[in-house]
Formats: structure tokens, C-alpha cells, sequence
């Protein structure tokens, strides 16, 4: 059974994923185990998408079966949802309000463990500030599809040196236009082109 | 060869006595030329002088691509889900045009379409940004305008074929139903999962919606006098779906409406956002040397050309990324190597991925379009 919940994932069958999860929980089955299964989905899922045998339809699809299995395990952890592999602050930057590139980063990102702050779009510096210091994060994703974020996030990027975090703070940049070049002029540490690549980076500087 | 000869011998796979260079310029022109992004969007005799001074300053084009220069008014009007406009609400003047994300579609709508009727239903969802256009006489305004606009825009493109600029697409803007819904309607998210939750509704009001379509395009194409159409594609690219769902839902749409407009001796510019590299393959079903594959940047356009040069005209790509941060040796070098490896047989216009960027370095832009000039294929 236990190979099977995480091969019903990875072939996105929602239906099968829910009914299976309910009757585990119900017979009392460890939520933790079925999390564990779950995320073994999600790993076999990813793999699908590195060799380019899954698109990002089917990461966003694996994501929400995920979500939906995930609501009804919660309830049953009591708190015993094991530690996440580490905090990130995420947001699209000011000026800038395209967030399916900044929504797909922080589901996967879930998905796989970490404990995600989405401050959402428009993000001025000072707010990412505020939310790194409020919550120790040691990793700021920034996104952003306009030529006009790159002075957004070289500022956010600044800002959060001025406060002092940089030493702490990875930070880590995505977005359509993001490259080498951009990433240079930003200052940042890191760019993801494309989701998978950002949970990635997240995986490699946290850690995971 | 004047600009429109040239243009076109590029769209019949021709070869044109040089690469002929169709950017879109409004939001970078409107900034360089002094006025706010507003003043281009609202004020079409502003707009044009700006391109003018643009032109006049940083070289000339063969032909003005998809332009919003004094398109404000409509774009308010026609999207459900209103864009972020410069000078507009709390918006300053001077601020960057954006798309919102927005559903405004219930799952349950797709099977909807056609109990309402497809124009109604579009109608309906304007109401939601528009309340005005439920009374006939709010209707009416509303289209009185709308064609006050378009009639100002046309005035406008007459003017600039007259000065030797084409316009590529003035505001003939269409797009296949599918894209419309993820764009507009449902919101990416929720059509990515539509496709696999309820995939036979959402290929019905594929159907449904396709004569909509179709008919708003050949009344544009009507209204401006121009005959290509501006088909803008991205949710339906490589970078989002596999190219099962590509062949399943997107490619019946994008090959019935290319082969409607081609029958009617209409073009299509094929706008492709994202990545489409994975669908070149697909795309030699369209008609061959009849549209126009417009690449922003993303997709491989070199690998276009090795798989699609003897199919279609290839048009594209100087990333806004460069335009903005790089310098006009590496924007005249990426140029140089478009013209020589697409443009060497033909078959090819230079533009910007996409739009150049409002922030672009003007001597990035001159670099760009002196570059036609300075090689020959």
C-alpha cells in the first residue's frame, strides 16, 4: 500500500489520493507515514520533471492533489508535522504584480518542507525586511517578470544588507527575463529558471 | 523596396533586399519621447509625437508592431479583468501597464457558454469591471468611444504608412478561446487544473467561444483596414502544458483559427510568449509561408529557424534583458547573428522579445535598429 499512495501521486490520480489517504487515516494509520508517502509522490514527481517526461501542468496538478491530501493528514498530526527544513520569504517585488511564477515557487516549496512566507505582490524592501527580521528566515526569494524589478529587487537586496541581514540571508531571484546578468546587477546569490529550479536552490542553501 | 514590400516578401518566405526591423516601441518611445505611459495609452496625438522624436533620434523602422498607443479607453472597456493603467485610480501616470490575474469564472461556467450565448456571456463579464455597459445607453457610449479610438488609431497608422512605417497589426488583436479563458477568465491556476479535472468541458467551450472569436478578429480586421491579425500565445506554450495536453486541447484551436484567417488572405503573427521550443513540430501543421512565428526571447529562435525556416517566417527576439542591462556591442553582436543565421535566406523580421522594455538604454535601441542597416544577410 505504502508504494502505492506515492506512485497514485506521481500519476496524479486525485481521486485515488484522497480515498486512499481517508481509509489509512481511518483504519489509524501514522499521518506521519502517509506524509512520508506523499512526499515520496512528490519527489517521483519532480524526477518526472527534471527528464522532461511531466511539464509544469503536471507539477502544478501533483501540487494540488498534495495540497488537498495534506488538508486531510493535518488534523490528524496533533503538532507531530515534524520540523520544516528551514523558513524562506518569498513575494514578487515593487512594481511588479505577475505572481504564477512567485505561487508555483512557494506551493512546491511547501510541498517539499519548507515553512513559506508569501508576502504576495507589489513587495516594497522594507516589508521583506521586516518579515525576514519577524521570522529568522535565512532565505529571500524574489520574483519578477518586468525589466522595471530588476531596480526592485537590486533595492529589496540593499535594503536587506542595510539592516544588517545579508550575512544570514541567501537570496535567490526568478522571474522570465532573470539570468546571469540580472543576477549580477541585483547582487543577489543566486536565479532559478524555472519553479523546480527555485525549491532547488531553496533545498541547497537551507540545506534539505 | 519600401517597408510594406519588404515586410511582406519576409512573410512569403521571400527574400527582401534587407531584414526588415518591426519592434514594439509604444511603451519605450512614450518614456524616451517625454511623455507619460498614460499620455501614450489616452492621448494618440502625444503618443505619435514621441514615436517621432524616438525615430527621429534613435533610427528608423520599417514597421510599428502590436501598439497600445491610444488603446486606454478600450482596454478598460474590454478586458473583465481591467489591467493596471498608468494615470488610472491610484496608478501614477507614469507607471508600468500590467495584466491582473483575476478569476472571474466558475468552474461550473464552461458548460454555461452556451445556455447564455457566448457573446452574452462575454458581455456579462465586462459588466463586472464595466456596470455602465448593462443599460443600452451605457452600451452605446461605450462602443461610440471605442470606435472614436480605433477611428484616431487608424488616422494614426495612415499617417505613419504615408512616412514609410508599416503598421504590422495596428489594434487586430485576437486570441483562441483557450488562451482567452486562462488569461482572462479563469486565471492560470485554475485552467491548468481544469485540464485535468473536467477536460471535455473545457474543450466545449472551446467550441463554443470559437465563432466569437473569430468574428471579433474579422471585425477589427474590418475597422483597421489591415489584414494580419496579432495572435497572442503563452498559456498554451511549452513553458506550462505537455505537449499530450498541447495536441489534445491547444493545437485543434491554434491550426482551425490560422487556417480561417489564411483563407481569408489575413496573416497571422503568431506572438508566442514563453517557451514554445517543444511545439516547434507541431507548428509545421499550420499553412506554410502564411503566418508569422513572433518569439519573445524565451524560445530557442535558432531552433526555430533549423525546424520551421522553410515553413514559416520567423520573426523576433532581442530580449528586453539585454535591451535594459546590456551594451549596444552585445545588443549589435546578438542582432548581427540573427540577421546572418535566420535572416540569410529570408524568411525573417527583427524585433524585440516581446516589447523593449520602457527602461531600455536608448543607445541599446540604436543599436538594434541601425543593425539591419549595417549587415546584410
Amino acid at each position: 500500500m505504502d508504494g502505492e499512495l506515492a506512485s497514485l501521486l506521481a500519476e496524479l490520480k486525485e481521486k485515488e489520493v484522497l480515498e486512499t489517504v481517508g481509509s489509512a487515516l481511518e483504519r489509524g494509520e501514522d499521518p506521519l507515514a502517509l506524509v512520508e508517502r506523499l512526499r515520496e509522490g512528490m519527489e517521483e514527481v519532480g524526477r518526472r520533471f527534471e527528464r522532461k517526461e511531466y511539464y509544469l501542468s503536471e507539477l502544478i496538478m501533483s501540487a494540488e492533489i498534495f495540497k488537498e491530501a495534506m488538508a486531510l493528514v493535518e488534523p490528524r498530526l496533533a503538532g507531530a508535522s515534524g520540523e520544516a527544513k528551514g523558513s524562506v520569504v518569498i513575494g514578487t517585488v515593487k512594481g511588479d504584480i505577475h505572481d504564477i511564477g512567485k505561487n508555483l515557487v512557494a506551493t512546491l516549496m511547501r510541498c517539499d518542507g519548507f515553512r513559506v512566507h508569501d508576502l504576495g505582490v507589489d513587495v516594497p524592501p522594507g516589508l521583506f525586511v521586516e518579515k525576514l527580521r519577524e521570522t529568522g528566515a535565512h532565505l529571500l526569494a524574489l520574483s519578477g517578470l518586468l525589466t522595471l524589478a530588476f531596480d526592485s529587487m537590486r533595492d529589496t537586496v540593499r535594503a536587506v544588507a542595510e539592516a544588517g541581514l545579508r550575512e544570514r540571508v541567501k537570496v535567490i531571484i526568478g522571474g522570465g527575463p532573470v539570468d546571469e546578468k540580472v543576477l549580477e546587477y541585483v547582487g543577489a546569490d543566486a536565479f532559478g529558471k524555472d519553479a523546480a529550479q527555485g525549491v532547488k536552490l531553496a533545498n541547497a542553501f537551507l540545506g534539505g | 523596396m519600401d517597408s510594406r514590400e519588404r515586410i511582406e516578401t519576409a512573410i512569403g518566405l521571400g527574400k527582401p533586399d534587407r531584414v526588415p526591423v518591426v519592434p514594439i516601441i509604444d511603451f519605450f518611445s512614450a518614456r524616451y519621447g517625454g511623455i507619460s505611459q498614460h499620455d501614450m495609452l489616452f492621448d494618440m496625438r502625444k503618443a505619435d509625437q514621441a514615436l517621432e522624436k524616438t525615430l527621429r533620434d534613435l533610427g528608423p523602422i520599417d514597421g510599428l508592431h502590436l501598439s497600445y498607443a491610444g488603446l486606454g479607453r478600450i482596454m478598460q472597456l474590454i478586458f473583465p479583468t481591467p489591467p493596471v493603467m498608468p494615470g488610472v485610480g491610484d496608478e501614477p501616470p507614469d507607471g508600468q501597464f500590467q495584466f491582473v490575474e483575476k478569476t472571474v469564472m466558475g468552474p461550473e461556467e464552461y458548460l454555461e457558454i452556451e445556455k447564455r450565448g457566448p457573446l452574452r456571456w462575454i458581455l456579462d463579464k465586462m459588466k463586472l469591471s464595466n456596470p455602465d455597459l448593462g443599460s443600452p445607453l451605457g452600451l452605446a457610449r461605450a462602443l461610440g468611444r471605442a470606435a472614436a479610438d480605433m477611428a484616431r488609431v487608424k488616422r494614426s497608422v495612415k499617417g505613419w504608412r504615408a512616412r514609410g512605417v508599416e503598421s504590422l497589426v495596428a489594434f487586430n488583436i485576437v486570441f483562441t478561446p483557450l488562451e482567452y479563458i486562462s488569461l482572462f477568465m479563469r486565471s492560470f491556476q485554475e485552467f491548468i487544473l481544469d485540464l485535468f479535472r473536467r477536460p471535455e468541458e473545457v474543450k466545449a467551450a472551446s467550441r463554443v467561444l470559437m465563432p466569437t472569436m473569430k468574428m471579433q478578429g474579422s471585425l477589427m480586421v474590418r475597422m483597421s483596414g489591415i489584414r494580419r491579425v496579432f495572435m497572442g500565445g503563452t498559456r498554451t506554450s511549452a513553458s506550462f502544458l505537455s505537449p499530450r495536453q498541447f495536441e489534445e486541447f491547444a493545437l485543434p484551436e491554434w491550426k482551425e483559427m490560422c487556417e480561417f484567417w489564411v483563407a481569408k488572405g489575413i496573416t497571422p503573427v503568431l506572438h508566442f510568449d514563453s517557451d514554445w521550443t517543444a511545439f516547434f513540430p507541431y507548428l509545421r501543421e499550420l499553412p506554410r509561408g502564411k503566418c508569422v512565428l513572433n518569439l519573445d526571447g524565451t524560445s530557442d529562435i535558432f531552433a526555430a529557424k533549423e525546424q520551421l525556416g522553410d515553413h514559416m517566417c520567423i520573426m523576433g527576439d532581442v530580449p528586453a534583458t539585454l535591451l535594459k542591462l546590456g551594451e549596444p556591442e552585445e545588443v549589435e553582436e546578438y542582432c548581427l547573428r540573427l540577421i546572418t543565421e535566420i535572416g540569410s535566406d529570408g524568411g525573417f523580421i527583427l524585433s524585440s522579445g516581446c516589447t523593449i522594455p520602457v527602461d531600455a538604454k536608448p543607445e541599446n535601441v540604436k543599436a538594434m535598429l541601425a543593425s539591419v542597416h549595417r549587415h546584410s544577410p
